[in-house]
């Protein structure tokens, strides 16, 4: 059998799924620190996207209902994969337990480069989660004097900066109509930190759950003058922008609108529907081709759809999702097959959030270095022998970043590291 | 498909001899030896009567298999803009992918062939086609398993299971 060179391996390697580089990081050790290093999961990130022709996608689907007898919500994430319009049967991922026995159903503020950002309904815990790693990392908390304890309202935004490869959260406070205070987490340091910048919408109501091009965030909101209007913040920079929405949606305008993203575009989309028949709805949709260039709004055809409700998601490769007529069952609307079709899911509740996904490696414990070694010893099924006992005993001597391996990882470090001990002896 | 050329209007094809590394000489048309980067680089700077690339990585059971596929790819984008340009409807893309797909479906040894020359010649596209095929052949595998298929010492720390 012949043998191929080693960057050529290393090129293979970089086509293949997560799961089963995962795996193949008990290979041998430079295997292992291939697949761990920055550059690589870089460059695997970069080659996901060359080579995806936008027909196969994953979605993450969360579900979170309240238990009859207990005032806990019972949260499933399911993963659904899709070559075109064709979903197959659903996977629940695995919770951080973090979730267990939650009193709150936390909200995702968005999916960007395989990293959710979410949210927990009453306070304000922001936590970051990599499904595919296993990885889930609770953000400190801004530190936010006490006389700005109690905002009138606040929003986020997450998204990553491609400069500095660093992911950023965004906060942005409102403590009444005319005060406002902005705060930007950073991955690479776990910290917040204010900016000094006046953000002219107090309230905004639809965001796409997405970053624009993984590094710029809009919100859809109104301004001072009461117009429909976006705002949005670059990752890179840390500016703020505002840019208006196409004339149809003025001053006085009161219909529904929904800020979404179509392939690498902002798009706007008007709902509309008329008493003699409820439950379809008119969707016109409004693209901005050239991102802050207002003569690009373009507008698309306007659909019908039938629905049940208020659709609920928009994704990036042109499905509206929503709930179908015939009550809770989720359905997409594909715009390039235009066709509807429903979800091979069992009825969801109606606080159902929907978001595109990618598995990658892009670690959210990077500046914890040896929380993230741990980590791996769950994924290499119960193949510890590549992690030394120096790292355990310095993993696990550091408590503090224990606490942030929310996957029970500590029974199985103190468990490898008691038997490692007896094969010494 | 049906590969549609018709030399009657062609102006006579410049071609290239490119050699294996056992020594076998293959003539082919420059359009065609220009599928690889590496030759294209070097193009302009060799005279005209002196267009000989000694290929010493490249058997000449792989470059046969290099050529015809070079030679496929570039008769297709011809028939392809050709039918856009006639805005005759084309399922010229489907059926190369077709190719391709029927083409790289051979034994491992073959395929690391390929992939080795693609990657040597720097035939991008071709290269793509390979590395697609081996991982997915190899996406499934365990741990195990991939040693023994790129011949890799497990070097891993002594594992604490195994020896109680």
């Amino acid at each position: 059998m012949e043998v191929l060179p080693e960057d050529l391996v290393f090129t293979i390697l970089l086509w293949l799924p997560v799961a089963s580089l995962l795996r193949f990081k008990s290979v041998c050790k430079s295997w292992f620190s291939l697949i761990e290093s920055s550059p690589f999961i870089t460059q695997h990130l970069a080659t996901l996207k060359d080579n995806n022709n936008n027909d196969d996608h994953q979605l993450i689907i969360l579900d979170p209902f309240q238990c009859h007898d207990t005032p806990c919500y019972s949260l499933r994430f399911s993963l659904l994969s899709a070559t075109g319009t064709n979903y197959k049967v659903p996977k629940v991922l695995d919770l951080p337990h973090h979730f267990d026995n939650a009193l709150e159903s936390p909200n995702i503020i968005a999916s960007c480069n395989g990293i959710i950002c979410l949210r927990p309904d009453l306070s304000e815990n922001v936590s970051l989660w990599n499904p595919a790693l296993k990885e889930f990392r609770i953000l400190p908390e801004p530190s936010v004097p006490p006389e700005e304890l109690v905002p009138d309202d606040f929003y986020f935004g997450f998204g990553y900066d491609a400069i500095t490869n660093d992911y950023k959260v965004v906060k942005v406070i409102f403590l009444n109509l005319m005060t406002c205070r902005v705060d930007l987490y950073s991955l690479s340091t776990d910290s917040w930190r204010p900016i000094d910048t006046v953000v002219p919408f107090p309230h905004v109501y639809s965001d796409p759950k997405a970053p624009l091009r993984n590094g710029i965030y809009c919100w859809l909101g109104k301004d001072e003058s009461e117009r429909h209007a976006i705002l949005s913040f670059d990752f890179t920079t840390e500016v703020f922008k505002t840019m208006t929405v196409p004339d149809d949606y003025g001053v006085g305008y009161h219909g529904y609108l929904k800020l979404a993203l179509l392939r690498e575009n902002i798009a706007c989309i008007e709902w509309v529907f008329y008493s003699n028949n409820p439950y379809i709805w008119h969707c016109k949709i409004w693209v901005l081709n050239e991102y802050d260039v207002m003569e690009s709004w373009t507008k698309l055809n306007t659909i019908e759809l039938e629905l049940f409700a208020y659709p609920c998601a928009v994704l990036m490769n042109g499905k509206i999702i929503g709930y179908g007529s015939n009550g809770g069952n989720l359905c997409f609307y594909d715009l390039v097959v235009q066709e509807l079709k429903y979800f091979p899911l069992d009825p969801v509740s109606f606080i159902t959030e929907v978001v595109v996904y990618n598995a990658t490696l892009v670690s959210i414990k990077s500046t914890v270095r040896a929380a993230n070694k741990l980590s791996s010893v769950d994924l290499m099924e119960n193949q510890p022998s590549a992690i030394d006992l120096a790292l355990l005993k310095q993993v696990l001597d550091d408590r503090s970043s224990l606490v942030m391996a929310d996957y029970g990882h500590v029974d199985l470090a103190v468990n490898c590291v008691k038997n490692k001990q007896k094969v010494d002896k | 498909m049906k590969d549609s050329f018709n030399p009657s209007i062609e102006p006579p094809k410049k071609t290239v001899t490119l050699v294996s590394s056992d020594g076998y000489d293959f003539e082919v048309e420059e359009e065609v030896a220009l599928e690889s980067q590496v030759i294209k680089d070097g193009f302009e700077d060799k005279a005209v009567d002196d267009r000989e690339y000694l290929l010493f990585n490249v058997h000449s059971d792989t470059l046969e298999l290099i050529i015809k596929y070079c030679e496929k790819h570039v008769s297709s984008r011809k028939s392809i803009s050709a039918a856009a340009a006639s805005s005759s409807s084309s399922n010229g893309e489907e059926a190369l992918k077709e190719w391709d797909e029927h083409f790289i479906s051979v034994d491992t040894n073959t395929l690391y062939d390929i992939l080795m020359a693609a990657d040597y010649l720097n035939i991008k596209s071709l290269l793509d086609l390979a590395i697609q095929k081996v991982a997915d052949t190899i996406h499934g595998r365990s741990p195990e398993q991939i040693r023994k298929k790129f011949n890799i010492e497990n070097d891993s720390i002594i594992d604490p299971w195994a020896s109680e």
